[in-house]
């Protein structure tokens, strides 16, 4: 070999070594980055890859159903369907998306609108998947599924939504649900991640919500890059809200509400054996569906601000002066007392009491009347007479015995109001005045302080017929039952069977004050003759109330009161009835108030008889159930 | 043993170090063709498991490709070493000729690397980096030792012009490649070394021209993405971030064949292309990876120990620039892959899917075994022939 051969061979060998040096190194410092990628950093990249493949879905359970006690359906669920789009992050993909959609679907404006807010081009990449167009016919649903091969990401899922079809008949007992709120939000994140996720806000929705909604179940599901379900890894199922059987019957609730329909006002029929509200009624009412798929602003607004207040339950929100109905109480209180029931009190129209001139609502007086008497034709005088003897106190507990100033529901089921029963220890802790014997007088007819809602008026009533320590139920029982099924029968419900015990007022008295509440309804000069029932074994016994919402002015008085006719509505007399039937042996009790009604027995009455009649028509026993002798 | 003997008996007759490892390239190139069918298998494994678990689309076709690539690389192997150094301006000849039908032909799309010839289709750039480093070898053979301007302006002609045209398609990976393999070829040859020191340093100061003149837009946004990829995971960082999940994801045994959840459910974008490798990685994890590494590794160490053995200039230059190239593929695609090169969109063959790369892989094996053969040949200058 030539030197000069030798020295281009030697700088070449020295060279590609190098070389191969170099490419040794940089092939080094490969494989030490795969060892720092897959060895060191292996934790944090598995979990990322978890991260892209593995979503966590929320498994809405359904709702529980709620029954009447018949199982009529009152509140259920209605599925439908949705179109969940996953947006494509990239421009074009959501035009082509968009423009494809619109050709298959045909949207109409608001669901054209719908999809081109998530969709558009400018709308940026939202991540997914979104729920957006409700699909209403079964052509639209399979449109979208059998064009599912050009529609990479969208897809159709069913989903619940609470239906009332009792609608507006059962509207405040019921309650409604609606969308989850920011608010709601504020209080639990996990709700962001639940599409359609609705929550009870009022009535049994609200009040039962823990048992209604039952658990939400998740599930752990591998995705593709595009979003799109590949199989499910681990599932947590989604416990069903239970069912829930009121003890309303929704044929009599129903009734109740045509009564009512022109009043404004609340009805209320309890069984007087177990304590079971079997209607509770108030109006004007409104219609729950509208709140289910969210109600818009101005339906909102002439809801809420209607002076008729018809999203206010009346029957055990609504707060009124009791006013004659509230004597058979004072009755008992007196009887009670020891006040001999064959005592007269002499009725000239007026009598002064703490210096006021205190009326009978009968100008011309009643006369010398006995207590059955001055019940039956609900004689004022009579009754300022018995509460100055009592004194307020003793007319505050007997009030209290009988359900007044407490929550009646022994279930909680329902968002009461309490009432108020006024004591001397009462005005003095509230007004810081002493209590003057004109309030005592005013309590004794039922007005002034005293404030009771029908509810009350109802379990009175319900006591003083049964002399049983009643207290109103609502809901018969709950069922866990798939919300596809049938409804439960009420003996799967389950409830409780112990009878209230006797309530602490002697059986005398109390007999003899259902005696006079007949009186007042079967005598020829008891105030509600006019609705007498003129059946021998399905007698009603009860008490008018005529209440007063304005002040009559001596000036006034002097120039004749005007009749209730003359003046404008909102200034008419509130019409009040309580009442229950059979006489022998009751079983339903009812209390009606009609807001400016005007005279309870003209207005009230009637429709406490017509309420009676058609519970006992309905035949709404409970066979299980009779009352037995009270121990 | 009775006496102490200080002076260690040296037997002549025992081969030295250089003579063993001549003997290693001296034994038939056993070892070079089973670790090609290792990686070929690896490959098809690989599209296989893009498939989703299926031989189509890329199964079949990258077999067939294998063949074709084994008929060519003995093809190329049985032809004699002169007839490869007479024609050794041609292939290159060829290509440029090719690169510039795509350059005034333009199909009208913004990315356009093929030549489609009926329902084939042929990437002249992937050969390209095979021509340059014959038509240098023989260069580099006739004119060794002459020294002079010729070597530094013909050369660099040589490499400048196919590597603009394939930057204009616009390909930086590979116009940078065929740079490099280029100057390594050229070093490796003989340039002189005050040539070498002088292109060093231009190449260095052109680095700040090269960012803002050179390079595109989307290639500016790539190389930015590629130093903070997390700051723009669904954007140009997107492929980086997800093919560094899936190859982490593997750990040390890999999650199994077919068992990546990152190719197979497609957070792995161009996976059976340029992130083939990555889908390797995640199934077969460190083990498999670093096997891998090792078998391209032992490939180059084969080429370059057989380049200290052979006797013609010409076959010198082609092992070791051959083996270059070889170093190329691997060490730009595993490193793009993994995050410490930018996404510059470089195949690995035969891994990746694509006939191009995969027949010159193949082309060059050929040509490294044509070396092999005739390792012993002593090749007279042909510098009347020079073009």
């Amino acid at each position: 070999m030539k030197p000069v051969e030798r020295r281009h061979r030697n700088d070449f060998d020295r060279r590609s070594l190098l070389v191969l040096g170099l490419n040794g190194c940089f092939l080094a410092v490969v494989a030490e980055r795969l060892y720092q990628l897959q060895i060191l950093e292996h934790e944090q990249y598995a979990a990322r890859s978890d991260e892209n493949r593995v979503k966590l879905q929320l498994l809405v359970p359904p709702r529980g159903r709620i029954f009447d006690r018949e199982g009529v359906l009152l509140a259920g669920n209605r599925w439908h369907h949705y179109l969940h789009v996953v947006p494509p992050s990239e421009d074009e993909g959501r035009r082509d998306m968009m423009l494809r959609l619109a050709h298959i679907l045909q949207p109409s404006a608001t669901q054209y609108s719908e999809l081109h807010e998530i969709l558009r081009p400018t709308a940026g990449d939202r991540g997914g998947p979104h729920r957006l167009v409700r699909l209403d016919s079964w052509e639209d649903v399979t449109k979208v599924a059998s064009h599912s091969v050009v529609l990479p990401g969208v897809s159709v899922r069913r989903e619940s939504e609470r239906h009332y079809p009792a609608g507006e008949v059962l509207a405040h007992l019921l309650g409604y649900v609606s969308s989850v709120t920011q608010d709601d939000l504020s209080r639990n994140e996990v709700l962001a991640h639940l599409s359609n996720y609705q929550i009870g806000r009022v009535g049994f929705e609200r009040a039962r919500e823990e048992i209604l909604r039952g658990k939400i179940g998740n599930l752990h599901v591998e995705v593709n890059a595009h979003g799109k379900p590949v199989r499910n890894l681990r599932e947590k199922k989604a416990v069903p809200g239970k069912d829930l059987r009121l003890t309303i019957d929704y044929r009599l609730q129903r009734y109740a509400a045509s009564l009512l329909a022109e009043e404004t006002g609340a009805a209320v029929v309890i069984d007087t054996v177990g304590g079971e509200a079997l209607a509770c009624c108030s109006s004007p009412s409104f219609d729950p569906n509208l709140f289910v798929s969210g109600l818009d602003q101005a339906t909102w607004s002439a809801l809420s601000n209607s002076p008729s207040t018809p999203l206010v339950d009346r029957a055990v929100r609504g707060r009124y002066a009791p006013g004659s109905t509230f004597k058979v109480a004072v009755a008992l209180a007196a009887l009670e007392a020891g006040h001999d029931p064959n005592t007269t009190v002499f009725c000239g129209g007026v009598r002064e009491i703490g210096g006021n001139r205190f009326h009978c609502w009968r100008r011309s007086g009643h006369g010398r009347l006995s207590l059955t008497e001055a019940i039956a034709q609900s004689c004022d005088l009579h009754f300022y007479e018995l509460a100055l003897n009592l004194g307020v106190d003793r007319i505050a507990a007997m009030s209290r015995r009988l359900g007044l100033g407490a929550s009646t529901a022994v279930d909680e089921s329902v968002n009461e109001r309490a009432g108020l029963v006024p004591t001397k220890a009462w005005k003095k802790e509230v007004y810081r005045k002493s209590w003057y014997q004109s309030d005592t007088a005013n309590i004794g007819i039922g007005q002034g302080y005293l404030l009771v809602t029908p509810i009350q008026l109802a379990l009175m009533t319900a006591r003083i017929a049964s002399g049983r320590d009643l207290g109103v139920r609502f809901v018969q029982g709950v069922a866990s039952h798939g919300v596809d099924e049938a409804p439960s029968t009420a003996a799967e419900y389950g409830r409780g069977d112990d009878l209230a015990g006797p309530l602490d007022i002697q059986e005398s008295s109390l007999a003899f004050v259902r005696d006079a509440m007949s009186a007042v309804v079967n005598n020829p000069t008891g105030t509600a003759r006019g609705a007498a029932i003129e059946r021998a074994d399905f007698r009603m016994a009860g008490k008018t109330g005529t209440v007063q919402v304005r002040r009559i002015t001596a000036e006034e008085r002097e120039a004749g009161v005007k009749k209730n006719e003359d003046l404008p509505w909102k200034f008419r007399d509130h019409a009040l009835f309580i009442g229950f039937a059979p006489l022998e042996q009751p079983r339903y009790a009812v209390a009606v108030v009609v807001e400016h009604g005007g005279s309870g027995s003209r207005v009230a009455a009637p429709i406490a008889r017509d309420l009676l009649l058609e519970a006992q028509r309905l035949g709404i026993t409970d066979p299980d159930r009779e009352a037995g002798p009270i121990a | 043993m009775s006496g102490v003997d200080f002076v260690r008996e040296v037997d002549e007759n025992v081969p030295g170090f250089r003579e063993r490892l001549e003997g290693l390239v001296q034994t038939p190139p056993i070892y070079l063709l089973l670790a090609l069918l290792v990686l070929v298998s690896a490959g098809l494994a690989v599209q296989f498991s893009a498939a989703g678990g299926s031989g189509q689309p890329w199964f079949w076709p990258h077999a067939i490709r294998a063949l074709a690539g084994c008929a060519l690389m003995v093809g190329v192997a049985l032809v004699d070493i002169r007839v490869w150094l007479r024609f050794a301006y041609i292939p290159l000849a060829i290509t440029l000729a090719l690169l510039l039908v795509l350059e005034f032909i333009p199909s009208g799309l913004a990315v356009d690397r093929w030549i489609r010839i009926g329902s084939y289709q042929f990437q002249p750039s992937e050969p390209a980096k095979l021509a340059l480093v014959l038509a240098l070898a023989r260069f580099f053979h006739d004119r060794r030792g002459r020294g002079g301007l010729l070597e530094l302006v013909v050369p660099g002609i040589m490499i400048a012009v196919p590597a603009f045209l394939v930057w204009r398609q616009p390909d930086l990976g590979t116009a940078a490649a065929i740079v490099a393999v280029g100057c390594v070829t050229a070093f490796q040859a003989g340039l002189s070394l005050r040539v070498v020191v002088a292109g060093t340093v231009a190449a260095v100061g052109a680095l700040p021209l090269l960012w803002w003149f050179v390079l595109h837009e989307y290639q500016r946004v790539r190389v930015r993405s590629f130093l903070d990829p997390e700051s723009d995971p669904l954007g140009a960082g997107y492929h980086l971030l997800q093919s560094k999940i899936a190859v982490g994801s593997g750990g040390a045994f890999g999650r199994g064949f077919l068992g990546g959840s990152q190719t197979q459910l497609a957070f792995l974008p161009e996976h059976h292309t340029d992130f083939a490798f990555t889908v390797f990685a995640e199934e077969f994890g460190f083990a498999g990876a670093l096997a891998m590494v090792a078998i391209y590794a032992l490939i180059i160490l084969w080429g370059v120990v057989l380049a200290q053995f052979v006797r013609n200039h010409f076959g010198r230059v082609l092992a070791a620039s051959i083996t270059f190239i070889v170093f190329l593929y691997a060490f730009i695609n595993i490193s793009m892959t993994t995050g410490t090169l930018p996404v510059v969109g470089y195949p690995l063959p035969p891994i990746s899917y694509g006939g191009t790369a995969m027949l010159t892989l193949f082309a060059c094996m050929g040509l490294l075994l044509n070396v092999y053969v005739h390792r012993d040949s002593v090749l007279g200058r042909r510098s009347q022939t020079v073009v």
